[in-house]
């Protein structure tokens, strides 16, 4: 499957000085792209993309591999001081991550999150190099049926995990899925709920309705607060705080494992994704935490399971990337591009010509993981500090990076409109227990589910999905995932009056 | 409902097949909505909070939800409102703004204006503070990321001035 010559040749590759040099240099960039709310790695990449017609083929994919696992660790920083994800595959990190700054632990959440991002990073790379080919044939399997069932089990499960009521959860999974149908119809190509619009005639995009979600909807909390953290916070110095941390995230290596597994898996799926996997994985640590009532007010069981998964997925998007030649990840297109961009074309087979640079691409993540926790940890107290920043500075600012973040995507000025919109639906739906994370998924997920539905249907109608052993489990998961709650729900309440009845 | 209301307005002419799967949706939304009316209805506590309300959603209640609701009115509350109130109306007018002044004059603007009411600096320092961001943020957007700015037309200013 592999041969330890072409090994070794990867690993004097990656560790050449101009290799590690352009790596180092991504890396920087990387963490300063990500660390700013909005401006995304893809974003960044692609930028840097006419740059790198100009550098060596290996150079230039190391440069933007150290930006990519860069930007994916310090989306987080944001996401757990600001309630704002740097990038969009840092959402869940807000659920827990934030609520632990509240708490007056912004140093030990982002010490958390260096090491979980490191972990699934480092753990996600050796997967990558040994078994890429594997899954990469596995991948192969999901058609249609399969893709479909995937998208409504991760739809389902998040909508019932991510709130107290299941109900509730899948109305806003349905409202993200039905504002996904924005945008030219698959089969006719004619505009739906576009209102007029010509800039959302693809979708309503990503981006704004992530920041008018998860950050500009937080704007308008923190314009009645003093600061962040409220009273004075807890200011701590040096590394003890991140170092412990560090500490915590090693208590949980089941979940490490876990949300690597599915960070891997999600990356491995066209298409889904670092935020698909972000949210799934911290559904999946709800449903297997033995303190699930803890979660969304703090724990840094949550927080593991979202950092590791969306650093896991960097090397799983790899994976379909150069083996199929099919992104795995919005950012691993621009990948894509400047692979074929220097005349190289990924797909079937890539393994078996570019062994050696494959293999390099796994030992620069691994590297990238070491300088995630080398880097991130001393910078975690510079980056805590913007949490006891004065909100009246904070707001103008925090509300000017998200409009430049914002428009620096797509540069449509209508974007930012979109940005406020759902700025106050995330407003109005957090005020009423409604699920922010499931809505986002729903508009994620939305045009996936619906393309595949289809295809689906005209391949092997409906009874297809009954057929196909993956899509048939995945189907049976998705009705688990969805009764499961509802049936806990029951027992606890039976439980309840029982227990009530015996004190009567 | 409104959005579900513009959507068939807009909609309800296409072939079937291209609202089929957008209105099966909005079924099962309006039938769980019915749901969660009912159950509302069951409590006969239609007024309260819902129980099941997230704990961060429970948590995060701040003074201007409180104000949206109507139990709260104070001297601070409509403070409060005012500013979230000028943040969601200055964003969401700054790209009207953008497209005739530009964006060194607007983010200058939008920055002071924010600063202002928050009353984050002095008033003789927030001008030219605001004005150096946004100019800073200009250079930044333009020469880095080497993107393509609305700026002001000042050969359509009368006499060419």
């Amino acid at each position: 499957m592999w041969n330890p010559e072409s090994l070794l040749l990867g690993l004097e590759l990656a560790f050449s000085w101009e290799m590690l040099l352009w790596l180092a240099l991504g890396f920087t960039s990387g963490l300063l792209v990500g660390a700013i709310p909005g401006l995304v790695e893809s974003t960044f990449l692609a930028v840097m993309l006419p740059f790198t017609i100009y550098m060596d083929v290996w150079s230039a994919i190391f440069f933007m591999t150290g930006g990519y696992v860069a930007s994916e660790a310090a989306g987080s920083y944001p996401a757990i001081l600001l309630n704002m994800p740097g990038t969009p595959s840092a959402s869940a990190t807000t659920f827990e991550g934030y609520a632990l700054t509240k708490k007056g632990l912004p140093g030990q959440a982002i010490g958390v999150s260096v090491t979980s991002s490191a972990i699934g990073t480092f753990f996600g790379a050796l997967l990558f190099m040994f078994l890429g080919p594997l899954f990469g044939k596995f991948a192969f399997n999901f058609n249609s049926p399969e893709m479909f069932m995937l998208a409504v089990f991760g739809l389902t499960a998040v909508a019932s995990l991510t709130g107290a009521d299941p109900v509730k959860g899948l109305i806003s999974a349905l409202l993200g899925l039905l504002i996904a149908t924005t945008g030219l119809d698959l089969f006719n190509a004619l505009p739906r709920a576009t209102f007029g619009f010509l800039e959302i005639y693809d979708s309503i995009p990503l981006l704004p309705a992530l920041l008018g979600l998860f950050g500009f909807s937080e704007i308008l909390v923190l314009c009645n607060r003093p600061s962040i953290i409220g009273g004075q916070g807890i200011v701590y110095k040096g590394l003890s705080a991140p170092l412990e941390g560090v500490r915590i995230a090693l208590g949980y290596p089941f979940v490490i494992l876990r949300s690597t597994i599915i960070g891997l898996l999600v990356g491995i799926i066209p298409g889904a994704g670092g935020t698909a996997a972000n949210v799934i994985s911290y559904g999946q640590a709800k449903q297997w935490s033995r303190h699930p009532e803890k979660f969304g007010k703090g724990t840094f069981e949550g927080l593991v399971a979202t950092d590791t998964s969306n650093n896991a997925v960097i090397p799983g998007a790899l994976i379909p990337t150069l083996t199929l030649g099919i992104p795995g990840s919005p950012t691993t297109v621009v990948f894509l591009a400047a692979l074929m961009l220097q005349g190289i074309r990924p797909g079937p087979g890539f393994y078996e010509s570019y062994a050696t640079q494959a293999y390099s691409i796994g030992f620069g993540l691994m590297i990238c993981s070491v300088l995630v926790m080398v880097v991130g940890l001393p910078l975690a107290g510079t980056f805590a500090r913007v949490a006891f920043v004065p909100t009246r500075i904070l707001v103008p600012l925090i509300s000017v990076a998200c409009i430049i973040g914002v428009f620096s995507s797509r540069q449509y000025l209508i974007d930012i409109q979109i940005m406020v919109l759902f700025g106050v639906l995330g407003f109005i739906v957090k005020r009423y227990g409604y699920s922010p994370v499931a809505l986002l998924l729903g508009l994620i997920l939305g045009s996936l589910l619906e393309d595949n539905f289809y295809r689906s249907l005209m391949v092997g109608g409906p009874e297809i999905f009954f057929t196909k052993p993956i899509a048939l489990g995945l189907m049976l998961l998705s009705v688990l995932s969805l009764a499961l709650p509802v049936a806990l729900r029951y027992v606890a309440k039976g439980r309840t009056a029982n227990s009530s009845r015996e004190l009567n | 409902m409104i959005y579900g209301i513009a959507y068939v307005a807009q909609t309800h002419q296409l072939p079937w097949n291209a609202i089929l799967y957008p209105y099966v949706l909005m079924g099962m939304i309006a039938m769980l909505l019915g749901l969660v009316a009912l159950r509302q209805r069951a409590r006969g506590d239609q007024s309260a909070p819902d129980v099941n309300d997230t704990p961060s959603a429970q948590e995060d209640q701040p003074p201007f939800g409180k104000l949206i609701a109507g139990s709260l009115v104070t001297a601070g509350s409509l403070v409060t409102a005012g500013r979230v109130l000028s943040v969601v109306v200055g964003t969401f007018a700054y790209p009207l703004i953008m497209e005739s002044l530009g964006f060194v004059m607007t983010t200058g603007l939008y920055l002071a204006a924010l600063f202002q009411i928050f009353r984050a600096f002095h008033p003789v320092v927030i001008v030219p503070l605001a004005l150096a961001i946004s100019g800073i943020l200009s250079v930044f957007l333009q020469q880095v990321l080497v993107l393509n700015l609305p700026s002001f037309g000042f050969a359509d200013l009368p006499f060419g001035i």
